[in-house]
């Protein structure tokens, strides 16, 4: 806008030299000195674990809509990127070891025909404690990955730490590596991106170009809101290219509804997913 | 003139510009590496307003991926429930073929179903070794419950089969294949007649674990009955050494445990058989190994292994410790020395990043090779299944059974099955009539001990 405005004024005043005005009021703001021990990085990871410790025991039940879905030459040259498949899924679950899925959506780009590979299948399971998320955080990861803090961030009353974490063996190429944007009010992962220096299979795999791990706060509980995954093949891949999306997506969550335990009657976790 | 200055309209613009861009960078440098600022917002809402800018950075990414859900359409009461009664029980089947110097080829195939609800797979094989003319398999259930923070595994087997003479090591595809390309498989064999149990608690983030097993099988020497290979090359080992032969009614214990502050395993197992079971076969045999790495920066991971095996009892061949090749001296020829003890120290310097792109030499993607080096030495001591004297050093090799190596070698991690191909060469060190000596197989990063748990 000041651009602007000095653009126009400098367009409609006559040329040659202009009277500058100076209209800025200046105010002096006396520093607050803090006197208070920095948290320690040991600190906040112990306090992360216990922070996702508690998110999982104060959930007892959880239901949700789930998404998965393929999409085929997500990042290809000359190629626009195409839904392969989709599936939705309805999931109950309950402490301490009920899940039920109903599956409400299965599209598939393609009939499946002779050629056609065997499907893949996710597996919900009656956990809640989202280990996709927290695996480098739990209390017995502590030692395989090192840690670092790379930033902070102050949004309104909250301090959100980046952690950066790292495998400290370098023996079994294609471990995970990542970061994390931790919530210091809850002391809970709030996103996370994870990353392979090497891929973990390079026979098939050229590179995991990105992964995302998102939640949001449902309800006052921090949960899981995404998965994505972008993937180059060493090979392209029949129907889906060398570069694949797979992602999934979690909506509609309804927690600690108190969902009776015949709901789960003859139900299972396990969903086979249209994505060859 | 303070606070006030004639200058030139142009050039208020370019300084108005360059300050904007010069406060865009700062600010963003700013968010990206200490503290931002979005008090304006109320609490909550500028956290999600925050997360939010980021999200939609990964929209932008990921696009079509990451569109919302179109719920149209999605009726609950259509939805298509998954059972009744839980997962499918899944049925397959494969054929198989297998070559050995001592079955021929064996030809045949296997069933199996997994059960639902995770109630594990149980599983059939029938083939007919060609050259022993011999009908062989039986049938295996392996199950895999988790609880709370442990994991338990229950695997039974049962039938007839072909043995390892080295109980503790085994190439499964590779000795195959070198049988049959070129007669160059130098293991030795037994048939086993009978049932093995075998119940394992193991903690989900491979802190510990321990096991019991129990198992009831007839030992039977065998005698060499192929002696053709595909390229028509002779056998590089003709006889097989006869196992002892006998009824061994076996209790196993089995325990591992990562060391506290140390990046260290340390694994050990205990084998007993006697008349108490109701055995033929009469002995007590200990293997313990201690294995770990450790990184040294980004650049390289150092890997020390160290394992000790001792057998008292009836020493017969098939519970003696063999030496050579595979996980143990590259430059004897695989399982060429044995005794009733054992001890091996091994260290291996295993570079981080990928060798090829290192050389600068141009590769495809997938041939990530790391280099390493190693050095390693070892013994084998006591009783001789070979029939030769029996060397010093029942419990504990004598020192002047000793024999050292060092050496180069390629891996190459594929991402399959955890298995890692290790291409070796290798020197032997000190006055010895040994050579130089190439090795290739299939393996696993700490191979003195046991492979890690691949199905998390």
């Amino acid at each position: 806008m000041s651009f602007l405005a000095v653009f126009l004024a400098a367009a409609i005043s006559p040329p040659g030299p202009t009277l500058a005005v100076e209209d800025t009021m200046h105010t002096e703001v006396p520093p607050i000195v803090v006197h208070a021990p920095r948290v320690t990085l040991d600190e906040i990871l112990a306090r992360v674990a216990r922070g996702e410790a508690k998110r999982e025991s104060l959930l007892t039940d959880q239901t949700f809509l789930a998404t998965a879905r393929v999409v085929a030459h997500a990042a290809e040259k000359g190629k626009e990127p195409s839904l392969y498949s989709e599936t939705v899924v309805r999931v109950y679950k309950k402490r301490p070891d009920k899940v039920k899925a109903v599956v409400l959506r299965r599209y598939r780009a393609t009939p499946k025909g002779k050629g056609s590979g065997g499907d893949a299948s996710i597996r919900f399971g009656p956990g809640m404690g989202e280990r996709l998320v927290n695996f480098a955080f739990r209390p017995e990861s502590r030692r395989d990955f090192k840690y670092h803090i790379v930033g902070r961030d102050i949004v309104g009353n909250h301090v959100v730490y980046r952690i950066a974490f790292e495998p400290r063996s370098l023996l079994v190429p294609g471990q995970p590596e990542g970061l994390v944007w931790v919530d210091t009010n809850d002391f809970v992962i709030v996103r996370q991106e994870i990353g392979f220096e090497r891929s973990p299979a390079p026979l098939f795999l050229e590179r995991m170009d990105r992964m995302v791990i998102e939640r949001e706060q449902e309800a006052g509980h921090w949960v899981l809101r995404r998965v994505l995954v972008r993937a180059t093949a060493t090979f392209p891949i029949p129907k889906l290219g060398r570069t694949v999306d797979l992602s999934l997506q979690f909506d509609d969550y309804a927690i600690n509804s108190g969902l009776p335990d015949s709901l789960f009657r003859g139900g299972s976790g396990r969903v086979a997913v249209e994505g060859d | 003139m303070s606070g006030r200055r004639m200058i030139p309209s142009v050039a208020v613009a370019r300084a108005v510009v360059a300050v904007a861009a010069l406060a865009f960078a700062a600010t963003s440098a700013h968010a990206a590496d200490a503290p931002a600022w979005a008090a304006d917002a109320p609490p909550d809402t500028a956290l999600h307003g925050f997360l939010g800018t980021l999200s939609d950075s990964t929209d932008r990414y990921f696009g079509m991926s990451a569109s919302p859900l179109d719920t149209a359409g999605l009726e609950e009461s259509q939805g298509e429930e998954q059972g009744p009664g839980g997962d499918r029980a899944r049925f397959g089947y494969a054929p198989s073929f297998a070559f050995s110097r001592v079955d021929g080829s064996t030809f045949g195939g296997s069933v199996h179903l997994d059960g639902p609800h995770r109630l594990g797979r149980l599983e059939a094989s029938l083939g007919y070794a060609v050259s022993s003319k011999r009908w062989l398999g039986g049938g295996s259930y392996r199950g895999r419950r988790a609880r709370g923070e442990g994991i338990w595994i229950l695997a039974a087997d049962g039938g007839r089969a072909l043995a390892n003479l080295n109980r503790d090591y085994r190439e499964q595809v590779l000795d195959g294949a070198r049988a049959l390309g070129t007669g160059s498989d130098r293991a030795h064999y037994l048939r086993h007649d009978g049932w093995n149990l075998g119940v394992e608690r193991d903690d989900r983030a491979e802190r510990w674990r321990l096991g019991v097993g129990f198992r009831d099988q007839l030992e039977s020497p065998l005698a060499t009955e192929a002696t053709w290979t595909l390229f028509h090359r002779p056998l590089v080992v003709g006889p097989n050494l006869p196992a002892a032969f006998g009824r061994a009614r076996e209790v196993a214990v089995s325990g591992g445990v990562r060391l506290p502050l140390l990046p260290l395993r340390l694994e050990a197992d205990y084998w007993s058989a006697g008349p108490a079971l109701g055995s033929d076969l009469v002995y007590d045999r200990a293997r313990v190994a201690l294995g770990g790495d450790a990184s040294l920066g980004r650049l390289a991971s150092l890997v020390p292994q160290l394992a000790w095996g001792v057998l008292h009892g009836n020493r017969v061949p098939q519970e003696s410790f063999f030496l050579g090749a595979g996980p143990t001296l590259v430059s004897i020829p695989r399982d060429a020395l044995a005794g009733s003890s054992f001890a091996i120290a091994k260290l291996d310097l295993v570079g981080a990043g990928d060798l090829l792109r290192t050389l600068r030499l141009p590769h495809p993607a997938m041939l990530d090779l790391r280099g390493a080096l190693f050095a390693a030495t070892a013994a084998a001591g006591g009783a001789d299944p070979f029939g030769g004297p029996a060397r010093l050093g029942a419990d504990f090799p004598d020192r002047r059974e000793w024999l050292s190596e060092a050496g180069i070698s390629l891996r190459y991690d594929p991402g399959l099955f955890g298995i890692t191909l290790k291409a070796s060469e290798a020197w032997p060190l000190g006055a010895t009539d040994r050579h130089e000596r190439f090795q290739l197989v299939a393996t696993h990063a700490l191979d003195l001990l046991r492979r890690p748990r691949d199905d998390n």
